[in-house]
């Protein structure tokens, strides 16, 4: 065995004063205060970060912990019908097998004490983790053998990672472990994954784990989640990030056609548009960089990863593509240049987490239309799209001559404008309409 | 002496963009900037942030700053053409605490210089001037380096805030706002002249 210290995170004790508060207990009133009164949430975090302001937050927090609790108790009761042994106080690890009514509950909200062993079995960490035994501490034994560049560039991000929240920083001067965990889990994953190292927006992602987690499960999550999630956007290039962005704007055209609107008549999105990422389009980086950590109030990001852990990546363009459609009335009536500040602040508003998933997943919204084969193949064609377009680059200017534009567009007439690619998705006749158009371009072009 | 009666006040917005790598400060910069304050607990930037300042260049004329604080390391480089497209302005902020970051500042002015906008003003700054006794960089190499082509050239210290305000003012003085106003009048006027108004619906009733 390595001597990894035993790992600072603890869901049990972390979140000790939660526990406590079931509805036939006394005092549970007061004991929800306590947690406001000391300016944090059960995390950690101060509240105050949370942009939004402390009274709006604790009429918030007084319902919502409420549902928190009924939903608890509905758990309990899914849990022991599916033959688990569980209570309130318990801490399964094993749970029942998908099924739509467990989906239904998962997208309720997990418990908070249950998250870290929930997301874990929902992504198949044990299975990995058993056939790894000792791949962890093998790499944290050699950890310090790290290039010189990741190992600066993680020490840079270790203390920029949550410095509100009371386990990463507790003021005492001295790193908390928290912090030592979290320096080892992002050498190790940078040492198992030379392809991407270490990126800025890991310390989020990781150090969010570990609030829920041990250190060797946020580990094989980190792998997991680029296997099943994030595909690429953090490699060197970025190239996935683009990609991302790329599929969102078509996802805007085909699901939010009013923002979409919007957005060309204000932004330059020409037909390179997913090539040149438009400057609305940008604004959208940090979410799929560190899944909406920062971007959305924590408990909003928790449920959303409760969504992502136990579904696929189509859940992260769902869930985009919900905040702009709750946005959607402000959207249209706000002048150009506040539209980036806009989007910036918004998400930060959304406090009460099922005013989002609603938009996301209730079946009369189209926007739970959207399936994963769709963002798969949506993906596979704007990959194409880029990679023939770099391939025409001129080495030292990103313009295009009017005839490798031509050439390009052409060729992805051909390619995309085969209906067997495209067939039976929901964009589909808009992207023939639009290849339709391009065709009767540059065929007055020739 | 005329002039000074009908000078009316000027209006004009500019797109900054901060580049520099991870961890000079260029959140810390644009923060004192903007409120005028200074936190020990910064979080790293992931993709890019967006803030607005306005200042009053002189009497008649303000300026409002749209900035993008983009994230510094290495990797994001390859989004850095989508925050620097169309930017009036950047500032290029290095550590004079850390020699390889001024290295990093080059080439970011480098590559601003080839696919930038032709007349983007660039400022370039060096960061963490309260760190003198730890000083790696010097003035004078910094210094030639911009003079040389043409930057603006300030120490700064985001800690104490010495020297913000001054660059920023120095980017505004050099920026084109005369041109600014008159194409923004220009796009006003289009829109106007597009956008049936309520008063003219009424008169014509054709
Ligand atoms: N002493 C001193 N420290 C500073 C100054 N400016 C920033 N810092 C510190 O330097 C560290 C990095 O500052 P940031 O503003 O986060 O750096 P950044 O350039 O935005 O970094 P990225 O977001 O990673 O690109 C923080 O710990 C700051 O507290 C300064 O003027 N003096
Ligand atoms: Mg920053």
């Amino acid at each position: 065995m390595s001597d990894r210290p035993v790992s600072a995170s603890n869901a049990e004790s972390l979140f000790q004063l939660y526990r406590d508060k079931s509805p036939e207990k006394p005092g549970i009133e007061s004991k929800r205060k306590t947690v406001d009164l000391n300016g944090r949430d059960r995390y950690g975090f101060k509240i105050s970060a949370s942009f939004v302001d402390q009274e709006k937050y604790n009429t918030w927090w007084d319902q919502y912990s409420r549902y928190l609790i009924r939903r608890k108790l509905k758990w309990v009761k899914l849990m022991n019908k599916n033959g688990f042994e569980a209570d309130e106080d318990s801490m399964p690890t094993k749970f029942p097998t998908r099924s739509e009514e467990l989906k239904r509950y998962v997208r309720k909200g997990i418990p908070a004490e249950w998250r870290g062993n929930a997301w874990f079995y929902f992504c198949k960490g044990p299975e990995r983790l058993s056939k790894n035994k000792g791949l962890y501490d093998n790499l944290c034994a050699k950890m310090d053998t790290l290039d010189e560049v990741n190992l600066e560039a993680i020490e840079k991000d270790l203390h920029r990672t949550f410095p509100d929240n009371i386990h990463f920083n507790d003021y005492s001067g001295e790193e908390s472990l928290m912090i030592g965990s979290l320096r080892r889990v992002l050498r190790c994953y940078a040492l198992y994954n030379p392809e991407i190292g270490y990126c800025q927006s890991l310390n989020f992602i990781a150090g969010q784990l570990l609030i829920f987690m041990d250190e060797e499960k946020t580990f094989w999550m980190l792998v997991i989640i680029h296997e099943k999630l994030l595909v690429d956007v953090h490699t060197m290039n970025l190239e996935g990030v683009s990609v991302h962005q790329g599929v969102l704007l078509l996802c805007f055209r085909q699901y939010l056609p009013l923002t979409w609107s919007v957005m060309r008549e204000h932004d330059t999105i020409n037909d390179d548009f997913l090539v040149n990422i438009p400057s609305l389009g940008i604004c959208t980086t940090s979410w799929f960089m560190s899944l909406f950590i920062g971007i959305l109030p924590v408990e909003t990001v928790l449920r959303i990863w409760d969504c992502l852990f136990y579904e696929d990546s189509k859940s992260i363009f769902r869930i985009s593509l919900g905040i702009f459609k709750l946005m959607e009335p402000q959207f249209v009536k706000t002048p150009e240049d506040e539209l980036y500040h806009l989007i910036q602040s918004f998400p930060r508003t959304i406090l009460n987490p099922n005013d989002l998933l609603d938009v996301c997943y209730r079946k009369l919204n189209s926007i739970s239309h959207l399936k994963q084969q769709e963002i798969q193949l949506c993906k596979q064609y704007v990959i194409n799209y880029r990679a023939k377009y770099k391939n025409l680059k001129h080495e030292d200017n990103n313009l295009l001559s009017n005839q490798e534009r031509l050439k390009l567009l052409q060729e992805g007439i051909q390619e995309f404008g085969k209906p067997r690619v495209l067939k039976g998705l929901r964009w589909n006749s808009r992207l023939n309409k639009q290849i339709r158009k391009l065709r009767v371009e540059s065929e007055h072009d020739i | 002496m005329a002039d000074l009666v009908t000078q009316e006040p000027r209006f004009a917005q500019f797109k900054l963009v901060l580049l520099g790598e991870s961890a000079v400060g260029k959140s810390s910069i644009v923060h004192r900037f903007v409120t005028d304050s200074f936190d020990d607990l910064r979080e790293s930037t992931i993709g890019a942030a967006f803030l607005t300042q306005t200042i009053q260049l002189d009497e008649r004329t303000t300026i409002k700053f749209e900035i993008w604080d983009t994230a510094g390391q290495e990797r994001y480089k390859s989004l850095a053409p989508m925050y620097y497209r169309n930017a009036n302005c950047a500032l290029v902020a290095y550590d004079i605490t850390q020699e390889s970051s001024l290295d990093r500042a080059k080439s970011w002015i480098q590559e601003l210089q080839k696919q930038a906008s032709a007349d983007i003003v660039v400022a370039l700054v060096g960061n963490k001037l309260d760190l003198e006794a730890e000083r790696k960089v010097s003035t004078k190499e910094a210094k030639e380096y911009a003079d040389e082509l043409g930057l603006i050239f300030k120490e700064i210290s985001a800690k104490t805030g010495e020297g913000i305000k001054d660059v920023f003012h120095s980017i505004a003085s050099k920026l084109p706002v005369e041109e600014k106003l008159n194409s923004a009048t220009k796009r006003r006027r289009n829109i106007d002249l597009n956008r049936p108004s309520t008063n003219n619906q009424e008169s014509c009733s054709c």
